[in-house]
């Protein structure tokens, strides 16, 4: 874990998110006049004019380009169009509830997952390896949206179990965050089978069987390891599927959070919350996605050795 | 069924599993796998007839049998699924719904391909700073969970049919891009590349007549991968009210107008949720036997 080795990565991450912020702001400026969009058509030209000169938009396009993202850097979104709060206080509201419903998840997706596969790794060809991976091919065909209306109408409807949508209460977390869990715990689970499955043909777990190491010591602390780094990697890869998974079963539970707010802001067509949704997600994933990759040397002493040497 | 019972019969009901022993002989389908095609080929029956298996039309209302439970709940006998919140016959808008969410489904995935594999070749042709660019947007793309960017540009553009069609095909390309870059990358260090570019044959045919039907087998795999994920992204969004706007129907909007009576009128939605799960599962099982045929190599992908 060397200087250049982070400020190679370091570099990459800032290009990602210039990239993202661009993207913004060229979509935004091309989706037409923010002004006229706002103004109802009768409005004289004069106060249009003054809208203009308050944001900025009468400045050279290269002008209001860098405004724009000198404004992000400082945290500043802009007004929402429909209430006039600060996008920037919006967001720091729905932020908590995105995040606690997220790591919920995120859990359940390890803890089904990353056993469910070694599992099914362990046991290659029996049945369970057969069950196990049944049911991860109908997990990941399984829509979000569909689960979540199923979970709906059988524990709300049905049992009368679980409230069906809201927030407040540990039981409003449950069937969003099983949803959400769920989804991807099948992907976690197949990778881990195939990454485990990798590592068992390797020569130094014969060698481990060779010298007498006992079969749980041999999975717990040779072949666990070396499968971590291709699990941690699709985990890292997949949390982008679980923020637009977010999305979704956000707004089928009626989940107060980042995702459902935007599509409520789609819907409304708030392009200043939208934008500052987008770029907040866009900055979270660049930066796990960081972490993941600084992640890789602590996991893995040898990655961090090449990463040290001249090239990598 | 017992232990026993599941290794006591050889070959029956078992493709679907990720099996490498079995996959170096190339296999017959699997009764599982038979199924699944013909539920994806009355799919596409349904979607191609969708105006004659329909007994209504799929926006004619009636309000005076709005809510109707399915015929085998006791609805009247001409609405075999029964009627939604405005006396609209539930089957017939589940044909025109297949129809359009697999017509999407199929554009998509074309645009996705076609875009992915030619950026992909366009990078491995000219190398260096094409190479940086096409690869950065790769990086990008991969980078920002789709559906958020999908969501972005609908609330910047507004929806339309067009529209919604380009983002659907969008989604993936970067996959594509990267497969074929890489694949067209090896080929060309191979000795039948070098000998047709030696007899001064121009890129493009070389691209299009010889390197491409040579990658085509990873492609179709990639294929296989790319439709299901294409049709959850074309349901999830149109789910959402963001997808195909109404009077137009597709399967994720049909579940999201479901879900309003889903207390009361189960029938609108399930239908379906339950069309969606499936043809992708069916999808996906079909993938992974073709990808087992073609190559039992090609299984370890990803």
């Amino acid at each position: 874990m060397t200087a250049p080795f982070l400020l190679r990565k370091g570099a990459r991450c800032l290009m990602t998110l210039l990239l993202a912020v661009t993207f913004v702001f060229v979509v935004l400026r091309l989706s037409g006049d923010p002004v006229q969009r706002m103004l109802a058509d009768d409005v004289p030209a004069k106060v249009i004019e003054s809208y203009r000169v308050m944001w900025g938009l009468d400045r050279p396009l290269p002008e209001q380009y860098l405004r724009y993202i000198a404004n992000v850097v400082r945290g500043d979104f802009g007004l929402s169009f429909r209430d006039d709060r600060a996008v920037a206080t919006i967001l720091a509201e729905r932020i908590p509830a995105t995040l606690k419903l997220g790591l919920l998840a995120l859990g359940i997706t390890l803890l089904i997952g990353i056993p469910g596969g070694i599992v099914a790794a362990l046991n290659r060809g029996k049945l369970v390896d057969r069950v196990v991976m049944g049911i991860t091919i109908l997990g990941h065909s399984l829509p979000n949206f569909f689960l979540g209306i199923l979970l709906i109408l059988y524990f709300s409807m049905t049992l009368r179990l679980l409230p069906s949508s809201g927030i407040g209460t540990w039981q409003h977390m449950v069937m969003p965050a099983i949803t959400l869990g769920t989804s991807f715990a099948g992907t976690v689970a197949r990778f881990t089978r195939s990454a485990m499955l990798e590592v068992l043909n390797q020569p130094y777990m014969r060698t481990a069987r060779a010298k007498g190491v006992q079969r749980p010591a041999r999975i717990w602390h040779h072949a666990l390891p070396n499968a971590a780094i291709p699990v941690v990697t699709v985990v890292g890869l997949r949390l982008g599927g679980l923020v637009g998974g977010a999305t979704v079963v956000e707004t089928v539970f009626g989940y107060p959070g980042i995702g459902s707010l935007l599509v409520n802001s789609v819907a409304q067509r708030d392009l200043a919350v939208v934008q500052g949704v987008v770029l907040l997600i866009a900055f979270t994933m660049v930066v796990t996605n960081l972490l993941i990759d600084l992640a890789y040397g602590w996991l893995d002493p040898r990655i961090a050795a090449t990463q040290s040497g001249a090239g990598a | 069924m017992s232990a026993l019972d599941a290794g006591g019969t050889p070959s029956r009901g078992r493709g679907f599993l990720p099996r490498r022993r079995r996959a170096a002989r190339h296999q017959r389908p699997s009764l599982l796998v038979k199924i699944c095609l013909a539920w994806l080929a009355l799919m596409l029956f349904v979607a191609i007839f969708a105006d004659w298996l329909a007994p209504f039309g799929y926006t004619e209302q009636s309000l005076l049998t709005r809510l109707k439970p399915p015929a085998f709940l006791g609805g009247p006998a001409e609405h075999i699924l029964g009627t939604d919140g405005l006396g609209r016959d539930v089957l017939s808008r589940l044909f025109f719904a297949v129809r359009t969410s697999i017509l999407i489904a199929f554009l998509g995935t074309a645009i996705g391909a076609v875009t992915g594999t030619v950026l992909g070749i366009v990078a491995a042709h000219f190398r260096g700073w094409v190479d940086d660019i096409v690869m950065v947007l790769v990086d990008f793309q991969a980078s920002v969970p789709f559906l958020i960017v999908a969501l972005a540009i609908l609330a910047f553009f507004g929806n339309s049919f067009v529209l919604f069609v380009c983002i659907v095909g969008l989604f993936g390309w970067e996959t594509y891009a990267r497969l074929v870059r890489g694949l067209v990358l090896s080929v060309s260090g191979e000795g039948y590349a070098f000998a047709i570019r030696t007899l001064g044959v121009h890129p493009a045919r070389i691209y299009l007549r010889h390197v491409l039907p040579n990658i085509a087998g990873v492609l179709a795999v990639q294929l296989t991968l790319n439709f299901p994920e294409i049709i959850l992204l074309e349901t999830s969004l149109s789910f959402l009210g963001l997808g195909v706007q109404p009077p137009g129907t597709s399967l994720g909007l049909a579940l999201g107008e479901g879900r309003n009576y889903i207390a009361t009128a189960w029938w609108i939605g399930l239908p379906a949720g339950a069309v969606i799960f499936l043809t992708t599962l069916s999808i996906s099982l079909v993938g992974d036997w073709v990808r087992d045929a073609l190559d039992p190599s090609l299984s370890r992908a990803e």
